[in-house]
């Protein structure tokens, strides 16, 4: 099976920083991948490579991906213009108001269609941009840390929606996350960032790697807590 | 309302009617982009830079209406060539152009001798409309009107987020491009009418009036376009009337139209 994206020992420097060094992954079709790292690690621009927002300093990036879904951390916009949710679905993706209404029942946001963009809270928005990435047909989603924001049974309901959508349109997912437990829950795979590819693989495997250890060791104490009482839904 | 048919005896008067009704549409569409761009005085920034270009005409005296356009285009390159090239923050990049541009200008003009003019240019005049400037605003009207309407869609999408826009598939840099061409053109066919010192606040009055009364996008959009025309309309029938600046009276009438709907808005 052909990778929908492979980036081969790319590096990337903003400035004097070196953001990421010598990166090289697949993303083949079907997988869901979560990204973790600490804050500043390089996660979001690892991601927004792989979108073609940057471009490396050096190595290359092959997408032979046909649509990509996107959904930003934040989105950043003038809330007093007065865009209605429907109206950005159909600036976004050329469909009928039944299909924008049809994808907003799918992540149940069907409520909001009328709401201007300025009155949403913030889970309700992340809905949106899902629907509105979902409406492109993509066959890879990225998700930029999508349940910032979101208190804990927000967050729960929301990676429930994002493997639902997984298993329904079976397309390739990349989620940035900074919540480990989560992550160890969902992702079929791994992929530990700072700064550069630390280790990578089934979440089993990545949870002994000394390099996650490190990174990681001190905030896995409540992780730890929960898998000692069985919880692992 | 005699007097006001009287207006359109006059040729200087229908063709500053013809070239502010033109306006008005381009000015209102572009203003509803600039506004959600959040770049409010880059209209000011490319009309101060038009500026020098017109100072630089009368020195040298070369074709003004090239010379506009060429200098509009000119000051949008280096507008991205600073904002490429350091560390500056595009407000600042865009404010700093504006002031060495008309602080060149103004060099440049001390060097003229005899006396001139440049009231015209600062506040805009219907009398210094020739046939020439309705040539230029025809052609910089439907260039921009078949032009914004191709790149609408993914124009839409960049203005409101730059990253979903390129998720869409956009080559983003190559759509702001055209953007701010279409923006320098019509910058430098409205210098005449409105002004330099009054340019922006035609680019960015309308919208936001709109912005202020509209429940959606496109009602935004409709709105800004009739209130430009309302104000072009009335503004230059009462700059012909009282024999005030044009560009002073239509931004004069915008200010009005901007407060009463401010006003008015929970009744509307």
């Amino acid at each position: 099976m052909k990778p929908l994206i492979e980036i081969h020992n790319v590096s990337l420097r903003f400035g004097d920083y070196n953001v990421l060094r010598n990166i090289s992954l697949d993303i083949m079709p079907h997988e869901m991948i979560s990204l973790i790292g600490l804050n500043g690690s390089g996660k979001t621009t690892l991601l927004k490579l792989m979108l073609g927002v940057f471009e490396p300093d050096s190595g290359e990036i092959l997408r032979h991906v046909r649509q990509v879904g996107y959904v930003p951390q934040k989105f950043e916009f003038d809330r007093t213009i007065p865009f209605s949710v429907s109206e950005i679905l159909r600036v976004y993706n050329r469909v009928s108001d039944k299909e924008v209404e049809k994808k907003l029942k799918e992540v149940s946001a069907e409520m909001l269609i009328k709401k201007t963009i300025g009155d949403l809270s913030g889970g309700e928005m992340q809905r949106v941009l899902i629907a509105n990435a979902l409406l492109s047909r993509p066959d890879l989603l990225l998700l930029d840390e999508p349940t910032s924001g979101l208190d804990m049974a927000g967050e729960k309901d929301f990676y429930c929606m994002i493997e639902d959508i997984h298993k329904k349109y079976k397309i390739a997912i990349v989620m940035v996350s900074h919540d480990v437990y989560m992550v160890f829950n969902h992702a079929q795979k791994i992929l530990c960032v700072d700064h550069g590819l630390v280790c990578h693989g089934h979440p089993e495997e990545v949870k002994k790697h000394k390099e996650f250890e490190r990174l990681f060791g001190p905030h896995l104490i409540p992780f730890k807590h929960h898998l000692s009482h069985g919880d692992t839904d | 309302m005699e007097i006001l048919i009287d207006a359109f005896q006059y040729g200087f008067f229908i063709r500053a009617f013809v070239v502010g009704l033109a306006l008005a549409v381009v000015y209102a569409l572009l203003g509803n982009f600039v506004v959600l761009r959040e770049e409010i005085v880059i209209g000011h920034t490319i009309a101060n830079v038009v500026f020098l270009g017109v100072a630089l005409s009368l020195l040298f005296s070369w074709n003004q209406s090239w010379v506009m356009v060429a200098s509009a285009i000119l000051g949008v390159f280096f507008i991205l060539y600073l904002k490429k090239n350091s560390r500056f923050s595009q407000n600042s990049v865009l404010e700093m152009t504006a002031q060495i541009a008309i602080a060149t200008g103004i060099v440049v003009l001390a060097q003229l001798t005899g006396y001139r003019n440049i009231t015209g240019f600062l506040f805009g005049n219907i009398l210094a409309i020739s046939n020439s400037d309705v040539w230029l605003t025809s052609a910089v009207f439907l260039f921009n009107m078949v032009v914004l309407f191709l790149i609408r869609r993914p124009l839409t999408q960049l203005v409101i987020n730059r990253d979903l826009a390129i998720a869409a598939g956009n080559k983003v840099e190559r759509i702001n491009f055209i953007f701010l061409v279409l923006l320098a053109l019509t910058v430098a066919a409205g210098i005449k009418i409105i002004g330099v010192v009054l340019l922006g606040a035609f680019l960015v009055i309308p919208a936001n009036t709109a912005k202020n009364l509209a429940k959606s996008f496109r009602q935004m959009v409709g709105f800004s376009v009739g209130i430009s025309l309302l104000a072009v309309i009335i503004g230059l029938f009462f700059s012909y009337l009282f024999d005030t600046p044009s560009g002073a009276m239509i931004v004069l009438i915008l200010g009005v139209i901007l407060v009463l709907t401010n006003l008015f808005r929970k009744i509307i």
